[in-house]
């Protein structure tokens, strides 16, 4: 086929992309990444972080991994997956603007956003928001709370073992928010959706789906907690077997150049550089209190806390 | 046009109508009728000839050719034969002519040949002009009609008929089987009709086989079947005779069992003395007045009526003259005109 | 007993051969493969777990009540519209047959809008109590059951219909005659006379429901209420244990039993009565009750059939979740944007081209099962019916472990053939039985009259019988295509990158909470889907294409 000049130039071929991104946000990421590489066709295959470390693990066992890149949710996979040495190690172009809490220090991965998870409201339900985790247990809020549960999202496991390891919050605050009867629903998305129809007053929820409804019109706006916010920094990470390294290293690299970083913002995440403004409505990177959490840890506690969590909310 | 023979035909067969050691020649140019009861194996002989069956034993001949036997086999489509079937097989997704055609096509007679004789064909059987019809704008006797054209059409070594009016309703049947024997008399066709209808039987055809439990009872012009019937069997089942159990005294003179003695004016065949079955016709006895009769039933049949009457533990159908008057439970006597006497044995 | 038929042709035994030989490599091989991987004592004993036996229950008293439920259900339906003077019959078979025309996921979504935590029903309740637990919950067993029953009741109704059709009207003249009133009739003549078809549309339900993922899935799930397709999707989807494949193979040779079990019983079971008697039998007068029933009907129709479309309709439109419902926040945006998006293109396509494929194969493989089993006699026809019918007792998630089994050593899996195979084992048997009564209904003397114009059976086959047979092969295939087009249980096992189906771009798209562009995709799914059956079933009218008979 004949194509314009200069554009049939460039790495070539066809990598697959395992994700947890939203559909939507990785279609349009592929599309970005087009407009530059027109050349790497890139298949996408969206899952959840646990469906899809499992078919990562079984393919590794059947044939070898299908995919080239996985750009999922948390930390602690991609160190598990590391271990496993199933990740190449690379340093993409552009990686010094990523603070080093961002990325791997032996570099088989890099952060692309920072996602944290905040307090949503409706605004049509409450006028005067909670500012902070604890006032979650106020009264005023018992019964109108939502919160993803810790059985489906990988990012609320997370979260239950940072909160409870946390002095100032700890499994105290943990049942106190127990006892003020949240309504624990499947994931992110359905919190999202009981907080625009009023089931909720006040949910638990990701950031950057408070932004997204907020935009479109939805009566929702988001608070970071004064304590800081759990916050992931959804890695990126080329697979050891890829037949295609260099149209890997170049999607990684996209993903934290500038316009990929733009892209990020357009869709509402905070970006990973510092140097790049965050979308309207969210604080800058560095404004972001994060709390802090010890991650080799984290993730050994995350089953025993989610174990914890059940229980309590079982009594 | 062709002879068809039967030798020594045998076929087993799950659930009755098979047919056991048939020997049968239907002459060139003749008109036979299979006449039996359900299951008696007629219409397995007609799907002999049609070569949807294989006989076990025996042979099937047309026109002095095996086409069925221990060496031979010509599938059905080589046999050059005309059917009509009971439930007037008419392609429903062909025009008339398309369906008349059809065998021509196969045969691949030209076009302006294969319009000819469509055209002659339908005529033959009173359906010009029928050709552009659809098979369900059509009435069943006219759905049957197509059937005979295109069974015609080919000019076929034998004609078979399988109950072919059986669908239809009895003014409809009668004025078909009338066109139906005046056509084959033109054509000089070789016919085998199958049929439980033997009115039917009767009138069409130039001689009739009698087919009971899978074995030929009798082969007979349709006259000596109705007057000299070869076993009681054919005797009810082609002229509704009573078959009575008797001991044969001569002469005329009969004991039915229990020793009561009774008379038959005009016995045929005098088959012998002892104990046997007699075979009288409804039409062959009288009623007169007084007696140990006693009248069951009366129908009324237009010009005749039929009288059940109750005789010695017997029952009796007589065919009585449409005038005479009789009550039920009237006192008669039976007077037997005719009948035939089987010997056991 | 020597039945001699005339000698068969060669060209009826290669094909014969061929059709067995094709339907071992699917139906059989695979089915082998499940068995000899799952039924091994040491995985069947590591069933025995509290899980394992939770989901086992769930699973029998789900598909069991469900089952019964739309037994009950569909038989009342069909008595009521069939067999008595309420008006506007016609518009009342349509509306109530469309939920068979929505596939159960979908028509789930559609339910999650009106009765959902965050659906229309629950919402006004919140609204006007403050209170955030919803007045429904349709999570957990309540929900499933009913959404089972809901989509399962349209086969009942048919069997009924069917059934009742063959009631001869002198058999219920006779009984009022003899002294009965119209419900004494009903109860001693009718039912009678159609508890065959009930008993065999209650079996078929129940292994149908067995089968069902989407529902429990997408109901099920957020309540971690497991049932068996579910628990087999999360040891391979989602990891949940050890030996994913081992498991799931054991589980899946249990639900191959039941599933077998079943369709032995229901060959059995399924003996019409039968009778000489004929007429067509009077509607039974409703008299004073006609209006109110016919107001009920209505109501009902306008709930089953209407409202978890409009749910659907109106939030695929709304701008955004939460907003008013006006007209300025109306918008075809989210649709616009859900249709195109690249994931649902490819998964269109993906599905376009495997429904196609699996009609096409199936369209040929079983108009010669068909053919085959009704015109010919031979030992092997007993073999090669059964292998074709037996796919469809098997629930999909059986089908699709059969298959990873079969494909991992032939190297199709994680590619489209897999999927397609698969399809082609689990909808084959639609084909069968449209074509097997159309070609049983060419009265053999067609065929024979063909023959004896001089015509060689295969011939006759061709001119006579396949013309006549050919729109129940059309619609058969048809009918795969339909079924395929939207499948999910098959598909949501098979799937690999870049092989997604639309059926599990849709359900990602929902468990990934992207409620907007499911809800869009949905109502798009079931609006086609509508449109598509519709046009189908309005084209073969009158063809008893889903009839069961």
């Amino acid at each position: 086929m004949w194509r314009s000049g200069g554009r049939g130039d460039g790495p070539a071929g066809e990598i697959t992309l395992y994700t947890s991104e939203p559909q939507e946000n990785a279609d349009a990421l592929v599309a970005a990444f087009n407009e530059q590489y027109p050349n790497i066709e890139v298949t996408v295959f969206r899952s959840g972080t646990g469906e899809l470390v499992t078919r990562i693990e079984s393919e590794r066992e059947a044939s070898g991994v299908q995919a080239d890149v996985l750009v999922a949710a948390d930390a602690p996979t991609f160190e598990s997956l590391k271990e496993e040495g199933l990740f190449l190690q690379y340093t993409p172009e552009g990686a010094e603007q990523i603070d080093e809490q961002f990325k791997d220090p032996d570099g088989y991965y890099v952060g692309t956003r920072l996602i944290s998870t905040i307090i949503g409201y409706n605004t049509n339900q409450v006028d005067d928001p909670p500012q902070s985790w604890q006032e979650l247990t106020d009264l005023e809020y018992r019964g109108r709370i939502g919160m993803p549960s810790p059985d489906y999202s990988g990012a609320a496991a997370y979260n239950t073992a940072l909160w409870a390891s946390r002095p100032e919050l700890g499994w105290e605050w943990i049942e106190a928010l127990v006892a003020n009867e949240p309504t624990v629903v499947e994931g992110n998305g359905q919190v999202q959706q009981g907080l625009a129809s009023g089931q909720f007053a006040v949910g638990i929820l990701i950031d950057y789906m408070v932004r997204d409804l907020e935009e479109q019109g939805s009566p929702v706006s988001g608070v970071f907690p004064e304590e800081g916010v759990p916050a992931i920094f959804q890695p990126a990470a080329i697979f050891e077997n890829t037949d295609n390294r260099e149209a890997a290293e170049r999607f990684v690299d996209f993903l934290i150049s500038e316009e990929g970083q733009r892209l990020s913002v357009e869709q509402n995440y905070v970006p990973i550089r510092s140097d790049i403004e965050s979308p309207e409505g969210a604080p800058q990177l560095d404004e972001i209190e994060i709390l802090e959490g010890d991650l080799e840890r984290l993730t050994a506690e995350q089953d025993a806390a989610r174990e914890r969590f059940n229980e309590l909310l079982r009594n | 046009m062709a002879q068809i023979e039967f030798q020594d035909v045998s076929l087993a067969y799950g659930g009755g109508g098979g047919v056991t050691g048939v020997d049968l020649t239907v002459e060139d140019g003749e008109f036979v009728a299979l006449l039996g009861p359900s299951g008696s194996g007629k219409t397995t002989l007609l799907r002999l000839v049609g070569g949807f069956l294989r006989p076990d034993r025996g042979a099937v001949l047309i026109g002095g050719e095996p086409v069925a036997g221990p060496k031979a086999w010509v599938p059905p489509e080589k046999r050059r034969l005309g059917m009509v079937f009971q439930y007037h097989a008419v392609w429903p997704h062909r025009s008339v002519a398309s369906n008349v055609e059809y065998p021509l096509r196969l045969a691949k007679v030209g076009r302006s040949e294969r319009e000819e004789r469509v055209r002659e064909a339908l005529s033959l059987v009173g359906l010009e002009g029928f050709e552009h019809r659809a098979p369900e704008t059509l009435s069943g006797g006219q759905r049957q009609r197509v059937a005979l054209a295109r069974a015609l059409v080919m000019q076929p070594a034998a004609l078979l008929l399988d109950e072919p009016f059986a669908s239809l309703d009895a003014a409809l049947r009668a004025r078909l089987r009338a066109e139906l024997s005046a056509l084959v008399r033109r054509t000089g066709v070789t016919v085998v009709h199958v049929t439980h209808d033997r009115t039917e039987a009767l009138a069409l055809a130039d001689r009739v086989a009698v087919l009971h439990e899978g074995r030929l009872v009798q082969v007979d012009e349709p006259r000596r079947l109705y007057s000299a019937p070869a076993t009681p069997f054919v005797a009810r089942f082609v002229s509704d005779a009573a078959l009575l159990r008797v001991r044969a005294r001569g002469a005329g003179r009969f004991a039915l069992e229990g020793g009561n003695e009774f008379e038959v004016e005009n016995i045929p065949e005098h088959g012998g003395s002892g104990p046997g079955t007699l075979a009288v016709r409804p039409q062959d006895i009288r009623l007169e007045p007084g007696g140990e009769g006693r009248v069951r039933a009366v129908l009324f049949m237009g010009d005749t009526q039929e009288v059940v009457v109750g005789w010695r533990g017997h029952e009796l159908r007589v065919q009585a003259p449409a005038d005479a008057r009789y009550r039920l439970g009237e006192a008669v006597r039976p007077v037997f005109g005719r009948g035939v006497f089987f010997p056991d044995g | 007993m020597g039945e001699s038929y005339q000698p068969e042709p060669g060209g009826f035994r290669a094909a014969r051969y061929l059709v067995l030989a094709v339907l071992l490599g699917l139906v059989a091989v695979p089915v082998l493969a499940l068995l000899w991987r799952g039924a091994r004592p040491e995985l069947l004993a590591g069933l025995n777990s509290p899980q394992v036996r939770e989901a086992t229950v769930n699973s029998l008293v789900t598909s069991g009540i469900s089952a019964l439920v739309a037994t009950a259900f569909g038989a009342g339906l069909a008595l009521l519209i069939e067999r008595t003077d309420v008006p506007a019959r016609n518009f009342f078979r349509a509306a109530f047959f469309l939920p068979f025309l929505i596939p159960p996921f979908i028509g789930a979504i559609g339910w999650l809008a009106v009765f959902g935590p965050v659906g229309y029903v629950n919402v006004l309740y919140n609204n006007a109590t403050g209170s955030s637990e919803g007045l429904v919950n349709l999570y957990g067993p309540g929900g499933i059951i009913a959404l089972l029953a809901l989509h399962a009741y349209p086969i009942t109704y048919l069997m009924t219909a069917a059934a009742l059709r063959g009631v001869p009207g002198s058999l219920e003249e006779a009984a009022r005659a003899s002294g009965a009133g119209r419900l004494r009739m009903v109860r001693d003549v009718t039912l009678p006379y159609i508890y065959p078809a009930l008993l065999a549309g209650f079996i078929l339900l129940f292994v149908s429901n067995l089968s069902d993922f989407g529902i429990p899935a997408l109901l099920g799930l957020p309540v971690q209420y497991q049932v068996l397709p579910t628990l087999i999707y999360s040891y391979l989807v989602g990891g949940t244990t050890e030996n994913p494949l081992g498991a799931a193979s054991a589980l899946g040779t249990v639900l191959l039993a039941v599933g077998a079990a079943a369709f032995l019983l229901q060959r059995h079971l399924f003996r019409r009565v039968s009778s000489d008697a004929e007429g067509r039998a009077q509607p039974v007068a409703l008299g004073r009750s006609r209006y109110p029933v016919t107001a009920m009907l209505g109501a009902v129709a306008f709930l089953f059939a209407v409202a978890p479309v409009l749910a659907l309709l109106v939030g695929a439109l709304l701008r955004a979740p939460g907003v008013p419902l006006t007209p300025e926040n109306l918008t075809l945006a989210n649709i616009e944007r859900a249709v195109l998006a690249p994931a649902t293109v490819r998964g269109f396509v993906n599905s376009f081209v495997l429904a196609t494929g699996a009609a096409l194969l199936c369209g040929v493989i079983g108009a010669l099962v068909a053919t085959l089993v009704v015109r010919t006699r031979n030992r092997l026809n007993g073999s090669i019916d059964t292998l074709a019918l037996i796919p469809q007792a098997l629930p999909g998630t059986v089908v699709a472990v059969a298959w990873i089994l079969t494909g991992i050593p032939l190297g199709i899996y994680n590619t489209r053939s897999i999927i397609l195979f698969a399809y082609v084992m689990a909808f084959v048997a639609l084909v069968v039985q449209a074509v097997r009564g159309s070609v049983a209904g060419v009265p053999v003397v067609l065929e024979e009259a063909a023959q004896l114009s001089g015509a060689s059976p295969l011939r006759a086959l061709r001119d006579v019988t396949l013309p006549l047979a050919a729109p129940a092969v059309v619609v058969g295939s048809g009918l795969v295509f339909f079924t395929a087009i939207r499948e999910l249980t098959v598909s949501a096992l098979l799937v690999a990158p870049g092989t997604e189906t639309l059926g599990v771009v849709i359900f990602n798209l929902h468990q990934a909470g992207a409620f907007n562009a499911s809800t869009a995709l949905a109502l798009v799914v079931a609006l086609g889907g509508l449109l598509g059956v519709g046009a189908m079933a309005l084209a073969t009218r009158g063809r008893g294409v889903y009839g069961a008979d």
